[in-house]
C-alpha cells in the first residue's frame, strides 16, 4: 500500500514539474496582459505585474470590434468542426470497415492532400473560392476545411480498433452500414470524436493566413486577424496583444473542458461493452 | 413624435437619393497606433463629403496587403484605392494595376507635383509617370536614449553628427562588466535586416553608390563599398554594437534602455515617445563624407479598373488626405512626414515641434533623403546582400572579399 | 468482408469537397510549377527549368537538411513524452486529473504566433529567462537565436573533433525552434494518446492482472500493441506536419536565422512565393517537398504499419 502511495507521490511530482514548463509561457502571457506597455518595457521579465491593470482588456474591445471577431470565429470554428466530423466519420468508416476497389489507393490519395505545403495552395484556393462567389463569407472560411485528410485518418485509426463482433452482431440484427456507423461506431468512438472536435475547432480558430486572404470587410474578420492589429512595423503593443491572446484562447479551453466530460463517458461505454 | 420621425425618414430618403452615394473601399496597412489617426481622418472626410463614403480597412502588414491585392486582382476583385508601400509600386505597375495619375494631376488646378516635398515625389514615379500620391513617408533617423547620454556624461542636446563622433560616443556609452567580461550596455545598434534597409545610407554617407544609376550593375565591390563594410563590421568587432543579438532582440534591448543609439524608421517615433520608459531623443543620421538617409513608407494609389465616378471620388479623397492640415495631423500622431511643401513652412509645424521636439529630426533629414533603388528582382538582391554583410558580421567572411564574390551574382539578377 | 460499393457513397462527401478545394488547387499549382509567374496576368511556360534550378541550388539542399533536423528532433521526443504524460493521466479517478489534462493541453490551444513570441522572449540572449536560469546556476549565457553552430559539432568540439557538415546537427537557433515544436506537440500527442488509451477495453487488463502479469509486462504486451494504431497515426501526422514547419520559424527568426540555419524548406518556399513573387519556382519547391513527404509516408505505411495491431 505504501509502495502504491509513493508511486502516486512521484507521479504528482513529475506531473507538476512538467506542468510548470507547459504553463510558463502561458503564465507569462497572462501576466503581461495585466501590465502597461511602459511597465513591460521597463522590466519585461518580472513575473508579477507591479501595478496590475485591466486597461489592456478594455482597450482591445475599444480599438476593434473584438466581440464581433469572437462571434465570427465561434460560428466558423463550430461549423468547421461539425462538418469535419460528419465527413470524416463517413469516410473513416468506409476506409476502416468497407471493402471496395482501390480503397487503399484512395486513402493515400486523400492523405496526399496533407503533404503539399499549404502556403502554395492558398492562391489557387483563393481563386476557387472567389469564383464560387464565397469571398468575404462564412462559407468561404468553412467549406475549404469541411473535409480534411487528417481527421479522416484520425477516425479511421480508431474505427479499426473497434471489435468486429459488435459489427457482426449488428449485421445479424439486419442493420445497414449507416445504421452500424451511427449506432455502434460513433458511440464507441466518442472519446476520439470528442478529441477530434476540439482539434477541428482549434485548427479553424487559430487559422490566420486563410482568413487574411479571403476576408475583406471589417465585420467578417476572425479573432486571429484582430490580434494582428497589435503587431505593427513600428512596434508591438505587448500588453494588448497578450490580452487579446488570452481572450482568444479561453473559448478553446472551454470547448476542451466540455469535451473532456465526453471522454469520461466514453470510457464507461467502452469498458462495459469490451 | 412619431410623425416627426417619419418626416425625418422621408427626408433622409429623399436627400440620400439626390446625393448618389459613392462607396470607396480603401485598403491600408496601418495597424494599432497609426490606425487610430487614419480612422479619424477617414471619418472626418466622410462627415464633410456627404456624397462619398470611404471604408478604410486594415489588411495586415505591407507585405500581406500586397499578397491580398495581387490575389484579388487575379479574379477582378480588390479595393478601389489602396495604401501602397513606395517599394511595392513597381510590383503593381508591372501588371497595369495602378491608375496613372498624370491626367488627373494636369486637369486639376488644385494639386500639382510642385506642391509636394521635392524629395518625395520621385519615390512614386515609375518611368516618369506618377502612380500614387505620397502620404506616409518615413526616413531612417537616429534614435537615442537621452537618459543614458546623461549618465555617460554626454550632452543629450548634442547627438553625434559624424561617424567618428558616433563611434566615440558609442564607446563612452558602452558599459562592460570587466569581471565577467560581459557587455551590460551597448553604445550603438546598427542592425541590418533582410531588407538591407539600414546598410544603404551608410554607403551613401561614405560617398558611394550601391547600384549604377541605370541599375545595370552593383557597385558595392568598389573601394568605398568595401570600406563601408569594414567600418560597419568594426562596430560589431569592437563590441559597440551587439553581435549576439538578432535584429528583433536588439530593438527590444534598445527599448529597454540596454542600447543607447540606433538607426530606425521615423514612422515609430510616436509609438516610442508614448511607450518608452525613458527620455527619447531623435536626430538626423550622422554623416561621413556626405549626409544621406533612406526613405520608406507608403503612398495612396487608385486602382486602374475603377469607374470614372469612383475615380473622381477617390481623387477627391486623396487630395483631401494630403491637405496641409491633415498631413500635419498625421505627422504629429505617427512620425510619418508631412508631404506638402507648404506644411513644412507652416506655423503649425513649429508648434508641433514645441510639443514633440523628437519629430523635428525627420524633417531635417529631408534634404538628404533618397528613395531606395528599385528593380524587378530587388527583394532577392537585398536578401543576398543582407546575407553577405551578415556573414561578415558573424566573422565567417572577410570584409575585404565578401562583396567581391557576391557582386557578380547580383549583376546576374540585374540583367 | 464482402465487397460493398456503397463504400464509395460514404467517401463521396469528403471526396467532393477535397476535389474542389484541394485537388483542383493542387493541379493548378502543379501546372504553375512549369511556368514563370509573378501573380500577374501573364505566365510563361518554361518546362522543367524551375525544377532544374532548385535541384542545382545548394540553398535548397541546405534547407532540406535543416528540415530533416527539425523533423528528427521533434518526432521522437513529442511521441515519447506525450505517451508518458498520457499514461500518467489515464486514470480519471486520480485527484486533479482534469486540471493536469487541461494544463498539458494548453500549449496546443495557444495561438502558434503568440507561443512563438513567448518563446523568443524566454530565449532572448540578453534578457531572457533561459539565460537567467543558466547564469544563476553559474553557467555561461548562450546566444540562442544568433548561434549558427550545430549542436553536435559544439559537443564534439570539446574533444577536438570536427564533424562533416551533414552531421553537425541543427544550429542552436534551430534547436530552440525544435524545443517550441516539442512543447506544442506534447499536448497534442497526450490528448490523442488519452483517447487511444480509453479505447482499450478494461477486460484485457483485468485478465492480465489475474494472470499475475507485472506492470511493465502489461505495458509491453497490452498497452503498447493496442495503442499502436494511435502511435502510427501520430508518427505519420507529426512527420507530415513537421516537414512543413513554417510559422514558428517566421516569427522567431524572420531573417532566416543566423547564417540562414533556420531556413527550412517551407520558409524558403514562402520567401520565393510571397517576397520574390516567383510562384512557379515556389510551386516547384512545393512539389519537390511533396514527393519527399510522400516517399517518407509510403515507407512508413509499408514498413511500419505492418507492426500496427488492428482489431
Amino acid at each position: 500500500m505504501s509502495n502504491r502511495r509513493s508511486i502516486l507521490v512521484i507521479k504528482y511530482i513529475v506531473l507538476s514539474a512538467g506542468a510548470i514548463i507547459m504553463l510558463f509561457p502561458f503564465y507569462w502571457a497572462l501576466s503581461t496582459s495585466f501590465r502597461e506597455l511602459r511597465d513591460i518595457l521597463f522590466d519585461p521579465y518580472s513575473l508579477v505585474p507591479r501595478n496590475p491593470t485591466f486597461a489592456n482588456y478594455l482597450s482591445i474591445f475599444n480599438k476593434a470590434p473584438f466581440g464581433r471577431y469572437l462571434l465570427n470565429s465561434l460560428i466558423v470554428a463550430s461549423a468547421t468542426a461539425f462538418l469535419q466530423i460528419t465527413t470524416a466519420s463517413l469516410s473513416a468508416f468506409a476506409f476502416a470497415r468497407m471493402k471496395f476497389r482501390g480503397r487503399e489507393i484512395i486513402f493515400i490519395v486523400f492523405l496526399a492532400t496533407m503533404m503539399i505545403p499549404q502556403q502554395i495552395l492558398m492562391i489557387p484556393q483563393y481563386i476557387v473560392v472567389m469564383r464560387l462567389g464565397m469571398g468575404d463569407s462564412y462559407a468561404g472560411l468553412v467549406l475549404p476545411y469541411a473535409a480534411t485528410a487528417i481527421s479522416i485518418f484520425f477516425l479511421r485509426q480508431f474505427f479499426r480498433t473497434i471489435p468486429k463482433d459488435l459489427e457482426d452482431a449488428a449485421i445479424i440484427d439486419g442493420c445497414g452500414p449507416l445504421r452500424i456507423l451511427l449506432n455502434v461506431f460513433i458511440p464507441l468512438a466518442k472519446p476520439a470524436i470528442a478529441t477530434l472536435s476540439v482539434f477541428a475547432f482549434m485548427w479553424s480558430w487559430n487559422n490566420y493566413f486563410w482568413p487574411l486572404l479571403i476576408i475583406d470587410s471589417t465585420e467578417m474578420r476572425t479573432i486571429q486577424l484582430g490580434l494582428a492589429l497589435f503587431r505593427t512595423e513600428g512596434g508591438i503593443q505587448w500588453g494588448e496583444f497578450m490580452a487579446g491572446t488570452v481572450v482568444a484562447t479561453l473559448p478553446i479551453l472551454i470547448v476542451y473542458f466540455i469535451a473532456q466530460k465526453q471522454f469520461i463517458k466514453g470510457i464507461t461505454l467502452t469498458g462495459m461493452k469490451g | 413624435m412619431k410623425r416627426l420621425a417619419l418626416l425625418l425618414v422621408v427626408l433622409t430618403v429623399i436627400l440620400s437619393s439626390t446625393f448618389a452615394q459613392v462607396t470607396l473601399t480603401f485598403w491600408h496597412s496601418m495597424g494599432d497606433y497609426a490606425k487610430l489617426p487614419l480612422d479619424q481622418l477617414v471619418a472626418e472626410f466622410n462627415r464633410t463629403h456627404p456624397g462619398i463614403e470611404v471604408r478604410a480597412i486594415y489588411q495586415g502588414t505591407y507585405d500581406e496587403t500586397v499578397t491580398k491585392m495581387k490575389s484579388a486582382l487575379l479574379v477582378g476583385a480588390g479595393p478601389d484605392l489602396a495604401m501602397v508601400n513606395i517599394e511595392h509600386i513597381q510590383i503593381f505597375t508591372q501588371d497595369n494595376a495602378l491608375m496613372p495619375l498624370d491626367n488627373l494631376l494636369s486637369a486639376d488646378p488644385e494639386l500639382s507635383p510642385e506642391d509636394f516635398v521635392e524629395q518625395f515625389w520621385p519615390a512614386i514615379l515609375r518611368e516618369g509617370i506618377a502612380y500614387a500620391i505620397p502620404f506616409n513617408i518615413s526616413a531612417l533617423v537616429l534614435y537615442y536614449n537621452r537618459d543614458l547620454f546623461r549618465q555617460a556624461g554626454l550632452d543629450p542636446e548634442r547627438p553625434p553628427t559624424t561617424w567618428a563622433e558616433m563611434e566615440e560616443m558609442a564607446r563612452a556609452l558602452t558599459v562592460v562588466d570587466t569581471k565577467r567580461g560581459r557587455t551590460l550596455q551597448h553604445g550603438l545598434l546598427w542592425a541590418v535586416d533582410h531588407m538591407f534597409y539600414q546598410f544603404e545610407p551608410l554607403v551613401w554617407q561614405n560617398g558611394g553608390e550601391i547600384f549604377a544609376e541605370d541599375m545595370s550593375r552593383c557597385l558595392l565591390d568598389s573601394e568605398i563599398g568595401i570600406e563601408t563594410l569594414r567600418r560597419w563590421a568594426g562596430w560589431f568587432d569592437e563590441g559597440l554594437s551587439p553581435r549576439d543579438l538578432t535584429v528583433e532582440e536588439g530593438m527590444q534591448s534598445f527599448m529597454m534602455g540596454r542600447v543607447a543609439m540606433g538607426a530606425m524608421t521615423s514612422g515609430g517615433i510616436r509609438y516610442g515617445f508614448e511607450n518608452l520608459p525613458w527620455d527619447l531623443g531623435v536626430a538626423v543620421l550622422p554623416m561621413n563624407k556626405e549626409k544621406a538617409t533612406t526613405m520608406g513608407g507608403g503612398s495612396l494609389a487608385i486602382m486602374n479598373h475603377v469607374s470614372e465616378e469612383k475615380r473622381d471620388a477617390a481623387w477627391t479623397f486623396i487630395k483631401w488626405m494630403v491637405q496641409e492640415k491633415n498631413t500635419l495631423m498625421w505627422y504629429e500622431r505617427t512620425g510619418y512626414m508631412p508631404v506638402k511643401k507648404s506644411a513644412l513652412d507652416s506655423l503649425e509645424i513649429q508648434l508641433i515641434w514645441k510639443r514633440f521636439p523628437q519629430l523635428k529630426a525627420p524633417i531635417d533629414s529631408i534634404p538628404y533623403a533618397r528613395p531606395r533603388p528599385v528593380h524587378e528582382n530587388i527583394i532577392e538582391i537585398r536578401n543576398i546582400l543582407f546575407n553577405t554583410v551578415e556573414r561578415v558580421r558573424q566573422g565567417v567572411d572577410d570584409p575585404e572579399t565578401a562583396f567581391l564574390s557576391v557582386v557578380p551574382r547580383v549583376n546576374e539578377l540585374l540583367k | 468482408m464482402r465487397r460493398r460499393p456503397v463504400g464509395y457513397l460514404f467517401i463521396l462527401p469528403a471526396g467532393l469537397l477535397l476535389a474542389v478545394f484541394l485537388y483542383f488547387p493542387l493541379a493548378y499549382s502543379f501546372m504553375i510549377s512549369f511556368t514563370r509567374w509573378d501573380l500577374s496576368a501573364t505566365r510563361t511556360f518554361i518546362g522543367l527549368d524551375n525544377y532544374r534550378a532548385i535541384i542545382a541550388s545548394s540553398e535548397f539542399w541546405n534547407s532540406v537538411l535543416y528540415t530533416f533536423y527539425y523533423v528528427l528532433g521533434v518526432l521522437p521526443f513529442s511521441l515519447a513524452i506525450g505517451l508518458g504524460v498520457a499514461l500518467l493521466l489515464r486514470d480519471s479517478n486520480m485527484k486533479g486529473v482534469g486540471f493536469f489534462r487541461m494544463i498539458y493541453f494548453m500549449p496546443v490551444v495557444t495561438s502558434p504566433i503568440a507561443a512563438a513570441m513567448g518563446f523568443s522572449w524566454i530565449f532572448n540572449t540578453q534578457l531572457g529567462y533561459a539565460n537567467y536560469v543558466i547564469e544563476s546556476m553559474g553557467g555561461e549565457p548562450v546566444n540562442w537565436l544568433t548561434n549558427y553552430n550545430g549542436i553536435f559539432q559544439l559537443l564534439f568540439e570539446r574533444f577536438g573533433i570536427q564533424l562533416p557538415h551533414i552531421l553537425q546537427g541543427p544550429s542552436v537557433a534551430l534547436t530552440v525552434i525544435i524545443l517550441l515544436g516539442i512543447w506544442q506537440n506534447i499536448g497534442y500527442a497526450t490528448v490523442v494518446y488519452l483517447a487511444g488509451l480509453q479505447g482499450i477495453p478494461q477486460a484485457f487488463y483485468e485478465a492480465a492482472r489475474i494472470d499475475g502479469a507485472s506492470p511493465s509486462k502489461i505495458l509491453r504486451k497490452i498497452t503498447l500493441p493496442l495503442l499502436s494504431p494511435t502511435t502510427f497515426f501520430l508518427l505519420i501526422v507529426f512527420a507530415i506536419l513537421s516537414f512543413q514547419v513554417f510559422g514558428p520559424v517566421q516569427v522567431m527568426t524572420p531573417q532566416g536565422g543566423p547564417l540562414q540555419t533556420t531556413s527550412v524548406i517551407v520558409f524558403r518556399l514562402y520567401q520565393q512565393a510571397f517576397s520574390y513573387y516567383r510562384f512557379g519556382y515556389a510551386s516547384a519547391m512545393a512539389f519537390l517537398a511533396f514527393s519527399m513527404i510522400l516517399l517518407i509516408t509510403l515507407f512508413q505505411m509499408k514498413f511500419v504499419e505492418r507492426k500496427v495491431y488492428y482489431e
